[in-house]
């Protein structure tokens, strides 16, 4: 009859035992006051008073159980909301610190793709301006190449020139060769002429002299204009070697305008990827701010929701050391048992939120209602 | 003949005989000399007309001025070996005698040089080299500087000559 909780113990039989003693007082005094009213009106006094306390009794008993009952389950169920909150407020301060250090993190990605950005984009331009260098070699080798033919054609008017002239000198030779003879014909027939002879053969020696002259000079001539042909010969096969050098620049340059292009163009798209990463990040960081201001916006609820609670605790135990001692508070302040571990799931996002109603056992409604009838 | 031994015999006589202007010229690697009366002319080389059934030293004949003479190659006539005409090769027209009468016959030389006046006392005597080596035609040997000029007696070179009915 007095229950499981002591609850009821303290409450109910204090009461009764008041009320029994109160009755068992008003009986007595019926009884010592008999003779004064009457014995029947004693009786039905003393009988109505038995019935008052029977029913008097009763009645506390009816509804202090229940009351006992919902109290004792207000004080669990807030205990529970309280210390629900209070995981779910740390568990919403964990998530917002996270949710900082994500940010935090995101910035640091976010400046060294910053960094990179700049350098892909020096390197762009660095393969921009190799590209501009390597034209310009380009086109100075072409004008190299230019110069070379211009040089072998120059080369080969000197050739030329140095043909005729060597013609020319040919001629020279020839004549004074013949001047030789004619010279050595003049002496004999001088000497034919004897006495009379004399001064011609004294001309035809100085005439031989001549084209002995003559002679030296063209062989002389004909010297220079070979050693001159022989440098120009020279010439030209140093011209064709710097030729052949220019080409292979001119082909190597081309590889390098070839691969140069190649970087440029890889720069361009690394350049594109890192803008799609950053506009990624960016939207990150957005995304990572609004969980963060989520999180900072749980955790104040939840940090209301647990003062509400505190409240609401206060409340209760008050209602308790009304109803029947100090004590119920203590039956509600036990340590985190099993069935908290489903809050910590939740918080960190391993169980559905559905779960929690069957682990706190309030009814909200019924309870909000029972609340506001106890309130009212 | 007989003149030409008559010459080589008679040394005192021969030397002041033998002084005189002589036209030097080149065969192979020795100079030779030739008196320069005994010249007519000297030409350039021109072609000359092989004829058939001549000796070898024989080249033939060549067109000068309207006269056709004949050509000998010296140096077949001497047995030398034959070379390439260059461009100094020339053909000295010489007057010889024989049979008493007077003959231009052309000889190829390799190089035609000078006009020397040579001094009796430079001139030698050919050196004898046996008696089986006949030197007739050696007039004598002129020393010009420090080279050796052997001095030729043309009418002794081509008096041998059988010019194959040519002239």
């Amino acid at each position: 009859m007095f229950g499981r909780s002591s609850l009821e113990v303290k409450t109910c039989v204090p009461v009764c035992v008041i009320a029994l003693l109160a009755f068992g007082a008003m009986v007595g005094l019926t009884f010592l006051k008999a003779e004064e009213i009457g014995y029947e009106m004693a009786g039905i006094a003393a009988v109505a008073w038995v019935l008052m306390g029977a029913t008097t009794f009763y009645v506390v008993r009816r509804i202090a159980r229940p009351l006992n009952r919902i109290v004792a389950e207000l004080a669990d169920g807030t205990e529970q909301i309280a210390s629900a909150s209070g995981q779910v407020a740390s568990a919403s301060q964990s998530l917002a610190e996270g949710a900082t250090e994500q940010a935090a993190g995101l910035e640091e990605t976010s400046s060294s793709m910053e960094e990179m950005a700049s350098m892909t984009k020096q390197n762009a331009d660095n393969a921009r301006q190799a590209d501009s260098l390597a034209q310009e070699s380009n086109t100075m080798a072409a004008e190299g190449i230019d110069a070379i033919c211009q040089m072998n054609d120059t080369m080969g008017l000197i050739q030329k020139s140095s043909d005729e002239t060597a013609k020319i000198i040919k001629v020279i030779d020839d004549i004074a060769f013949q001047t030789n003879l004619l010279a050595l014909n003049a002496a004999v027939e001088a000497a034919r002429a004897g006495e009379a002879g004399k001064g011609f053969a004294v001309v035809a020696e100085e005439v031989r002299n001549l084209a002995i002259r003559s002679a030296e000079a063209a062989k002389n001539t004909t010297a220079m204009i070979e050693e001159s042909v022989a440098n120009a010969q020279q010439g030209v096969a140093i011209t064709e070697k710097a030729s052949g050098a220019l080409e292979q620049i001119l082909a190597s340059v081309g590889k390098t305008v070839d691969v140069i292009g190649e970087i440029a163009a890889a720069s361009q798209e690394q350049s594109q990827g890192i803008d799609q990463i950053n506009s990624a990040i960016a939207q990150m960081d957005k995304i990572t701010q609004q969980n963060a201001a989520n999180a900072e916006e749980s955790a104040s609820a939840s940090e209301e929701l647990r003062s509400q609670a505190d409240q609401m605790r206060g409340v209760v135990s008050q209602l308790l050391a009304m109803v029947g001692g100090l004590q119920a508070s203590a039956s509600g302040r036990r340590a985190l048992t099993l069935s908290d571990r489903p809050l910590h799931d939740i918080a960190a996002g391993s169980r559905k939120p559905g779960a929690a109603e069957s682990v706190i056992p309030l009814d909200h409604e019924d309870a909000a209602q029972g609340f506001n009838e106890f309130n009212a | 003949m007989a003149q030409a031994i008559v010459k080589t015999k008679t040394p005192p006589q021969g030397l002041s005989d033998r002084e005189g202007k002589y036209l030097t010229f080149a065969l192979a690697h020795e100079e030779y000399g030739l008196e320069i009366l005994k010249v007519r002319e000297i030409i350039g080389y021109i072609d000359v007309t092989a004829v058939p059934q001549t000796p070898h030293y024989v080249k033939g004949v060549i067109n000068l001025r309207g006269k056709v003479i004949p050509v000998i190659d010296l140096r077949a006539k001497f047995g030398m070996e034959t070379s390439d005409v260059t461009d100094e090769t020339c053909i000295i027209v010489v007057e010889i005698s024989q049979a008493g009468s007077r003959l231009s016959t052309g000889i190829v030389v390799d190089r035609v040089q000078e006009v020397l006046d040579i001094a009796a006392e430079s001139i030698e005597d050919a050196p004898q080299f046996g008696s089986s080596v006949d030197t007739d035609f050696i007039m004598g040997m002129a020393k010009v500087g420090d080279t050796v000029k052997i001095l030729l007696d043309i009418n002794a070179v081509l008096g041998t000559a059988d010019f194959g009915g040519l002239l």
